[in-house]
């Protein structure tokens, strides 16, 4: 899967710019798939992350952001809340390394699980507070110049479909395609075979249609 | 959905997830090509929803990343002889990271935030940053007390809104009855487990550990930072500069001076005396200030020495550190393996970390007795934290119960 990052979406096949042909290959400026670095790459990076390495916590930060923030915005529909919630990651990732408690396990799971708990506790603060953002809230469909009216509308909706998920459902698309992990990782990092996660992930997507359709069957 | 359907629905979302497009896997199967379909047109909708971040949001967050992490090296380095340098270049890095955090928002997001929140370690973060372009003396110690105030806002409001969250505050005794106690406006409840270290009486400044819970906060820990002294020295205007450390110069007698003799932070904010070390050089510092922002004592009106430019931070006075850093805003300086907190005094760090930031304490260290949660290095208990994205701790019991799916899951 190519993660668009800075650039503009290809414009291509049918399926979207995510699915397509081409797998070009990663170039050093490009935020890189996380599949582009195995692990003990990304041990060396923490070793130096530890130490408080300029350029091993530029290259963190780089290689992160996009897939924190592309994942939390699968699961917050809130593109301020979005910003400040990977923000958020990146600053708990420093007061983890001052303290020495900084990643022990992998640096993409420690990620992830980060990202997670902020999510989580996103939600439960709005379930406490009962002022409700939604003045504040921007709904985050089809943000940028070139999204039309009808994409964004598509996107909203399926925002909204999105959300009426399970909790699972919700997880292993996020890290899918919004974190980007292969099949074999997110298995790994939700604890479940491959067989389940590909099963959980068709059967959102079958859901997801479901309600869609039924959705415009209805207007 | 029939399951043979759905088997397929998955087959072709595996190809697609190879690089196929949609139509050449429809074309894989061109008699249910056309109820796939719409399944998978959802599948290519749902992978382009994500979205982009924009350039401006992550070059902030970058920069601002990158100027945290060089304050954070700066504050961890040794004592140099350009140590005036490096405490010229603090603030600035500091100045930077507000500008940027102001920029993206952040700062003002989460200055309402109160422990539990997720923003809540962002707003300490901010405080600390805010801490750290402030030099002179008696500014910082308005900062301080500013932000002790601010934990007794917290505190207050998480009572009114009936929210348990683990805090950390300092204040005056006003009461000390057997169940409960005043401290500065703030119901303590003492129970069984509660530690009451060092004594504390009336008119004596304590720092309280506990839980916000059905209006008074249940006291794991109450501790005796201060004690107060009969006087107040008449030529400072309200201070607390009559309130001496505690393991302190001899002549100073337990405190039987009412509240108002004294200085006592109240909750008004304008009320804002400052908190101040003891004039007396050889006395040990006083850690008279909410943690994760400076270890150390808080500034004299006549700041002693600051250690020969040592450390960058810290407005010390007084001793402390052997040239060790400490103390500089996010980190409290620790014994040497001995935590910090009031009673280090004496030594103080033999260059350890403690940060606590954030109101956890971490210290690390062989005893920890008091510090509660801290989590270092995988030692201990941690973590009355609310944040955390993760607490690998190895051994710790408490949290790292759930641990349980990912990479790390906070004790929550």
């Amino acid at each position: 899967m190519v993660v668009g990052g800075d650039r503009e979406p290809q414009v291509g096949s049918a399926a979207g710019r995510v699915y397509n042909n081409e797998r070009p290959r990663p170039a050093a400026d490009l935020p890189a798939t996380l599949k582009d670095h195995p692990v003990d790459d990304e041990n060396a990076l923490l070793r130096r992350a530890t130490q408080l390495d300029q350029d091993a916590l530029s290259l963190i930060h780089n290689r992160y952001y996009d897939l924190i923030y592309r994942y939390i915005s699968y699961r917050v529909d809130d593109v301020h809340a979005v910003e400040d919630l990977t923000s958020e990651v990146f600053t708990r990732f420093l007061v983890a390394l001052r303290a020495r408690k900084g990643p022990q396990d992998t640096l993409r799971g420690w990620f992830y699980g980060t990202a997670a708990n902020v999510v989580k506790e996103h939600y439960r603060d709005r379930r406490r507070s009962d002022h409700e953002l939604l003045d504040d809230a921007a709904p985050s469909a089809g943000r940028g110049p070139d999204e039309d009216f009808d994409r964004q509308l598509a996107n909203s909706r399926l925002r909204a479909a999105l959300a009426e998920l399970t909790e699972e459902q919700q997880q292993v698309l996020a890290l899918r395609y919004g974190f980007d992990m292969p099949f074999r990782e997110v298995a790994e990092t939700l604890k479940k075979t491959e067989g389940s996660v590909k099963m959980l992930q068709t059967r959102a997507i079958a859901t997801l249609t479901r309600k869609l359709r039924g959705a415009e069957a209805g207007s | 959905m029939n399951d043979k359907l759905e088997q397929q629905l998955l087959e072709s979302l595996e190809l697609l997830d190879q690089g196929l497009t949609l139509e050449q896997v429809l074309a894989r199967n061109p008699e249910d090509a056309a109820e796939l379909r719409p399944f998978l047109e959802t599948a290519a909708q749902v992978s382009r929803l994500a979205l982009q971040p924009p350039i401006a949001a992550k070059q902030a967050s970058r920069r601002a990343f990158l100027n945290d992490a060089a304050a954070m090296r700066e504050a961890q380095q040794k004592p140099s002889p350009l140590g005036w340098l490096r405490r010229g270049l603090l603030p600035l890095a500091g100045l930077a990271a507000i500008v940027l955090l102001f920029a993206v928002g952040l700062v003002t997001a989460s200055t309402t935030a109160m422990p539990g929140d997720a923003l809540y370690q962002t707003k300490r973060a901010g405080e600390a940053v805010r801490l750290a372009l402030v030099r002179d003396p008696e500014r910082r110690a308005a900062f301080l007390n500013e932000q002790q105030q601010e934990r007794l806002r917290e505190v207050e409001a998480l009572l009114r809104a009936g929210r348990e969250a683990q805090v950390t505050f300092d204040g005056l005794v006003e009461r000390d009855g057997t169940a409960e106690w005043m401290v500065s406006g703030i119901a303590v409840a003492i129970g069984p487990e509660t530690n009451i270290e060092g004594m504390p009486h009336r008119g004596d400044l304590v720092r309280v550990d506990g839980v916000t819970r059905d209006g008074a906060v249940a006291a794991d820990r109450i501790s005796l930072i201060a004690a107060a002294l009969p006087t107040p020295t008449p030529d400072v205007a309200p201070t607390l500069e009559a309130l001496v450390p505690v393991p302190a110069t001899t002549e100073a007698p337990a405190s039987t001076v009412p509240p108002t003799a004294t200085l006592r932070p109240s909750v008004t904010p304008d009320d804002t005396p400052t908190l101040a070390a003891p004039a007396d050089p050889t006395a040990e510092p006083t850690r008279a200030v909410p943690p994760t922002v400076e270890a150390n004592p808080v500034p004299n009106p006549t700041p002693t020495d600051d250690n020969g430019g040592q450390n960058g931070n810290d407005d010390d006075n007084q001793n402390n550190n052997n040239g060790d850093d400490n103390g500089n805003d996010q980190d409290n300086g620790d014994g040497g393996g001995q935590d910090n907190n009031s009673n280090d005094n004496s030594d103080d760090n033999s260059g350890n970390d403690n940060n606590d930031d954030s109101g956890d304490n971490n210290g690390n260290g062989g005893n920890d007795g008091e510090n509660n949660g801290n989590d270092n290095a995988g030692e201990d208990g941690n973590n009355n934290d609310q944040n955390n994205g993760n607490d690998h701790g190895g051994d710790n019991g408490s949290d790292n119960s759930n641990n349980s799916g990912h990479g790390s899951e906070g004790g929550d």
